[in-house]
């Protein structure tokens, strides 16, 4: 029978903080950089012209198709082969970028189509540019739509986050394996990583509750 | 209501009656029993890390220590299974009880001691540092400046030897040796820390590409691993590695995968 003993973990925890606040770094950069990309992906994706939709559709099935874990062998290793040489910081969050950003650009694409056409020649018919048109009446709908699924990815990207410890990034599952080898109590530092990942999840998740709540309250009276 | 409290008594007792036959297996836990009654030997061996253990292009695990588990089975007259887990997985499987031995390149030492149990040795190997030989890197202290990179696969002594030996070198962490070697392949790192008879096996591969720095900084006892507390397990797969290493059956193994001869059975070779 297994002897649980959190008590070996103690002497660990110190080291926790740092690992926790690279986990946290990694994350919240792959969440902005992917926003950029997926948003300007989507609407490359929904452009009318040709190329630029082609380039989207098939950088979003190359990176959407390929694992997480493959990219970052991919980055890290085969990119220096042909003697690109990214640090191992750097290859976790390209990788990590690559397939988030992929599918930022599907949730953001989901969100624009599902605007009525209606909508665009209503705006149009205003006499409102492009921009004010984008501005004032799709993206607030937009933002709206997508903010559950975008929820959604931004838990994948920090739960992602764990396979930059492959090639060591010193995040928290490189804290675990690390701790694990030390001790010897695999299963108490698989579940005190384990908390941590859904502890920070949360945190990301409520957030993300409070940033919305924030910008998309009804408008006040003038 | 009644009927409720009677339904909820009766899942308790058989929760109860269930726990205690789970207790009385535990106390009378014999793991050959379990490996006869079953049939197999459950063996956990991890991939990636040639010519140890490695997963074939067939998708069947091969290598020495897949050959030692199969020449164990055979000896108990029982099948191999084989179960690939990782570095961590080498202590967990058998504290968790999903395989009766390790067979992985597995170090007995002091401190997994008190998690494990260990056979005696069948192999008695060193740690090397492993380097390209067109690195400017000559020697260990040559290696211990803040530009050079040094991977090494996570674990205890590993890390306590770099620590030691190259203070000032940047560490990079992975979970298979076969990362290390790699990463020094593709120029991420400069130097891998790692078993040397592994590392003379890479350097006979592709001669003239890698090139081994001076010194050995490490005597590791490779043993079999099994769960603590069965006395009985313990004696007869330790009884068996005593035979193996005396039989001549462990030299032809080991040639057959790394090339030379055992290194550590110059006394006991027939």
């Amino acid at each position: 029978m297994y002897q649980f003993n959190l008590h070996v973990i103690l002497g660990y925890l110190h080291l926790l903080p740092f690992a926790i606040g690279m986990t946290l770094l990694i994350s919240v950069q792959t969440i902005v950089l992917s926003l950029a990309i997926g948003m300007v992906g989507a609407i490359c994706r929904l452009s009318d012209n040709l190329l630029l939709r082609f380039l989207a559709g098939a950088y979003v099935e190359v990176f959407r198709n390929i694992p997480v874990l493959v990219l970052v062998y991919i980055v890290f290793f085969g990119m220096a082969q042909v003697g690109l040489r990214v640090s191992n910081y750097y290859s976790g969050l390209i990788a990590l970028t690559l397939n988030g950003s992929a599918y930022m650009t599907e949730i953001f694409r989901g969100g624009l189509i599902a605007i009525p056409r209606g909508q665009y020649l209503a705006g149009e018919s205003q006499g409102m540019t492009q921009l004010q048109l984008y501005r004032y009446v799709i993206l607030p709908q937009v933002i709206r739509i997508i903010y559950s699924p975008i929820g959604n990815q931004f838990i994948a990207i920090v739960i992602g986050s764990s396979l930059a410890a492959v090639i060591g990034v010193e995040e928290v599952a490189n804290w675990m394996f690390s701790v694990g080898n030390d001790t010897f109590r695999y299963m108490e530092s698989f579940l005190v990583a384990g908390a941590v990942y859904v502890a920070l999840a949360q945190t990301i998740n409520v957030c993300r509750i409070i940033v919305g709540r924030t910008l998309m309250r009804a408008p006040g009276p003038r | 209501m009644r009927k409720i409290n009677i339904l909820l008594a009766g899942m308790l007792a058989l929760i109860m009656a269930g726990s205690s036959a789970l207790s009385a297996k535990a106390q009378q836990s014999n793991i050959y029993a379990d490996v006869k009654s079953r049939g197999t030997l459950r063996i956990a061996t991890v991939a990636g890390n040639p010519p140890y253990s490695s997963v074939g292009t067939d998708g069947q695990p091969t290598g020495y220590d897949v050959d030692i588990g199969k020449a164990l089975a055979e000896a108990l007259g029982v099948k191999p299974e084989f179960i690939i887990v990782d570095v961590p997985g080498r202590i967990a499987a058998l504290q968790t009880n999903r395989a009766d031995v390790t067979i992985a390149n597995f170090t007995a030492t002091t401190q997994r001691s008190t998690a494990v149990a260990f056979s005696r040795p069948y192999v008695v190997v060193g740690s090397v540092f492993l380097t390209q030989d067109a690195s400017p890197v000559k020697t260990v202290e040559d290696l211990n400046n803040a530009k050079y990179k040094v991977a090494y696969a996570r674990g205890a002594t590993s890390e306590q030897t770099t620590a030691a030996v190259v203070p000032n070198a940047q560490k990079l962490r992975f979970d298979a040796n076969n990362d290390g070697i790699l990463a020094v392949q593709s120029g991420q790192a400069d130097s891998v820390f790692m078993d040397s008879l592994q590392a003379a096996a890479v350097v006979a591969k592709e001669p003239g590409k890698y090139r081994i720095l001076p010194g050995n900084f490490s005597y590791e006892e490779i043993s079999i691993g099994m769960p603590t507390g069965d006395f009985d397990w313990w004696r007869i797969v330790d009884g068996w590695v005593a035979q193996f290493n005396a039989s001549g059956e462990n030299n032809k193994l080991f040639k057959q995968n790394f090339g030379f001869d055992n290194p550590s059975l110059k006394g006991d070779k027939p």
